[in-house]
């Protein structure tokens, strides 16, 4: 699900914009091994399962997730004789516990996962000037 | 603009990009053997796992401590104990951020230059604990946000009629 609000102001011979951007997943794929034991300090083929006979055993579901929300303030100028510029500033984070498909790594504790996504920097700054000399 | 003028500055174009972004959220991770008995196996001995380790103190370095080859403090992590996974989290070392400046130069020809100033934007550090030779050490360049590495020049030459 995606959803933004955005205010749009000119002033001071400026363009102002201000942008609430959220993302989320609710109920995304995840798995786990079914056939894992309970962790502890007890070698691996000491431990009860519940299909002794079968290595492991993937269990495909819903429930992961993540909500990423970001706030954006832009400022833009258009002047006579072709000089432009464009300056931005973005606060972002993303918390997610899996990706699609991802798998924890204790198959009993998916919450354990929850964390900050890797690629989405926490400020951003973008800042773009052009000028132009038109052939008269 | 008069005739002279026109033919001297007449159809120039110039532009120029300036990025700066906060670094990445990086997940340390040490190798060894299972410490939980879940990995699937038919002997006795754990088999080996690269899984997130016990956090013991912050292992983020203020600014003026963290360099190219000690980035993060590689000693706040630990090996978790017999019958527990790690306690560290996902995301909690802070990567190096990324500056990049690009510029355009437009006539009948263009030049255009990324990372116009060369600033090295650094690769993340190596976050495995157990390869004690590298960890938190950054090694290279580019391949945070995209493959930006050294300065880039561009020059091109457009016939237009």
């Amino acid at each position: 699900m995606q959803y933004n609000f955005t205010v749009e102001r000119q002033q001071w011979e400026h363009g102002f914009r201000a942008t609430y951007l959220g993302t989320n997943t609710r109920q995304g794929v995840w798995g786990y091994n079914y056939n894992s034991p309970v962790p502890d300090s007890r070698p691996f083929i000491d431990k009860p399962r519940p299909f002794p006979n079968l290595p492991d055993v993937r269990y495909t579901t819903n429930g992961a997730g993540h909500q990423y929300n970001a706030l954006t303030v832009e400022v833009t100028r258009h002047m006579h004789r072709g000089l432009f510029y464009q300056s931005s500033w973005t606060w972002a984070r993303d918390i997610f516990d899996l990706a699609s498909g991802g798998t924890p790594e204790n198959p009993f504790d998916r919450e354990r996962e929850i964390g900050v996504a890797q690629s989405i920097p926490t400020m951003s700054f973008r800042s773009a000037g052009d000028a132009s000399c038109f052939p008269a | 603009m008069n005739r002279a003028m026109d033919a001297v500055f007449g159809g120039w174009d110039i532009g120029g990009i300036y990025t700066a972004q906060t670094g990445q959220f990086l997940t340390a991770l040490y190798t060894g053997p299972d410490t939980t008995g879940t990995v699937y196996t038919t002997s006795r001995t754990a088999p080996q796992v690269t899984r997130r380790p016990d956090q013991l103190r912050d292992p983020n370095l203020p600014a003026d401590q963290q360099s190219v080859n000690r980035w993060f403090d590689a000693g706040a992590f630990g090996i978790p104990g017999p019958g527990r996974f790690g306690s560290a989290s996902k995301g909690n070392l802070k990567g190096p951020e990324r500056i990049l400046i690009t510029e355009k130069l437009k006539l009948n020809t263009e030049l255009t230059a990324v990372n116009a100033l060369n600033h090295p934007n650094w690769s993340n550090p190596a976050v495995n604990i157990s390869q004690t030779a590298n960890v938190g050490v950054i090694s290279g360049v580019g391949g945070v946000y995209d493959s930006t590495g050294a300065r880039a020049l561009r020059l091109g030459l457009r016939l237009q009629w």
